[in-house]
């Protein structure tokens, strides 16, 4: 049996076919129960069908989110568009005619035929990546701060200087190991713009150096019998 | 000489975060400005030097040597480790960049070589440095670059 719902997906009396933006997981009965009648559950968030707004933050959309919303000005997409993409919250992109949401986290086109279902594919691809980016430019302004709080370690500071700097340098090589091991030289745009490989090795070598850098670091405050010294982990 | 240019500080044109992070610390500053830069936090924004376009390389490399050859870098290892890396790194992908700046690129690791001491470099830690210096300076010199 289908039941009848107003476009953004609010239930209404009566049988009728299924209504443009009623989710998949509605038809389903996949909301939880006791939470249904005034949310329904789409697999990653609630949806509000009263407001037509998501009971959270999309969770596509963090963190990196403004690097992204920065990216669409570049690409100059226009503001109608962006603000959409702008708010968290919203459902479908604030176009339940044409659109509708699949589990909360991926909105698809109405099919109107193949070519809407490679558009639909298409824009799940972007959105992947643009998450991606943000993820690996994040990852980037993290080590990138944290290296600036490491740096300046030498012979003679005090042990909590110590303690402190090399937290630092663990914090920036973490950082660095990570976006390594996440090829972010061949997912972010820039990079690949520089030739990823080139990146990649030349962001090696930065990484042996800061490696050395703390054990130059860890040999200091050990000649000033610093105890209790941070480890530097395997990565 | 005329400031670099953002193209030539960030040939991406910005995209690219490492060069962008360039941009945002020497995009606008002459040399005497970029070198108190790296006396202010030297291994931070010599990495820099590391991703920047060709030109702003040439430009901003003469600005790290007074921080080099002062008292400051004493007990620096980090930045002789810094600057092997940039110089390499340099030489592999683009070795005409070292063309604008030869001279000061040669000074700059032949007074690391015979200083090493100062900087109190451990093998231990840091490998054979003196041996890296050496095939730098031998690498540079076979460019053949004549520096006007």
């Amino acid at each position: 049996m289908h039941r009848s719902t107003t476009p953004f997906t609010l239930s209404t009396r009566g049988v009728g076919a299924r209504v443009v933006g009623m989710p998949l997981s509605a038809v389903k009965s996949t909301e939880n129960q006791r939470f249904s009648r005034v949310a329904k559950y789409y697999g990653y968030r609630y949806y509000h069908p009263q407001t037509g707004r998501w009971l959270s933050r999309d969770p596509l959309g963090e963190p990196g989110h403004d690097l992204m919303l920065e990216m669409l000005d570049a690409s100059g997409v226009d503001q109608e568009e962006k603000l959409t993409t702008d708010n968290l919250y919203n459902f479908v992109f604030n176009d339940s005619i044409n659109q509708y949401d699949i589990n909360g986290e991926w909105v698809v086109p109405v099919l109107r035929g193949i070519v809407a279902i490679g558009g639909a594919i298409g824009m799940q691809i972007a959105k992947r990546k643009a998450k991606q980016a943000a993820e690996c430019a994040a990852i980037h302004a993290a080590y990138k701060a944290a290296e600036k709080q490491a740096t300046g370690c030498k012979a003679c500071l005090t042990c909590p200087e110590y303690v402190k700097l090399l937290t630092a340098r663990t914090a920036e090589i973490g950082g660095r190991a990570l976006y390594l091991k996440k090829k972010c030289d061949y997912k972010l745009p820039g990079s690949i713009a520089a030739r990823s490989k080139k990146k990649e090795t030349n962001h090696r070598t930065e990484l042996a150096n800061k490696v050395k850098a703390f054990g130059n670091c860890a040999a200091h405050a050990a000649r000033e019998n610093c105890a209790n010294l941070q480890q530097l982990p395997k990565f | 000489m005329p400031l670099p240019t953002k193209e030539d500080i960030s040939p991406t044109s910005g995209a690219d975060l490492d060069e962008c992070a360039a941009l945002e610390h020497f995009f606008g500053k002459n040399q005497s400005e970029a070198s108190t830069l790296f006396f202010e936090n030297p291994e931070y924004f010599a990495d820099d030097l590391m991703w920047m376009g060709r030109k702003a390389f040439a430009f901003y490399f003469p600005s790290l040597e007074p921080y080099i050859i002062s008292k400051e870098s004493a007990g620096d290892a980090d930045i002789i480790n810094a600057l092997i890396g940039i110089l390499k790194a340099r030489l592999d992908d683009d070795p005409v960049s070292i063309k604008d700046c030869h001279t000061p690129v040669l000074r700059v690791l032949m007074f690391a070589r015979e200083n090493l001491e100062k900087f109190q470099v451990d093998t231990c830690v840091n490998g054979d440095v003196a041996g890296e210096l050496s095939d730098l300076i031998e690498r540079v010199q076979t460019l053949g670059f004549a520096d006007t």
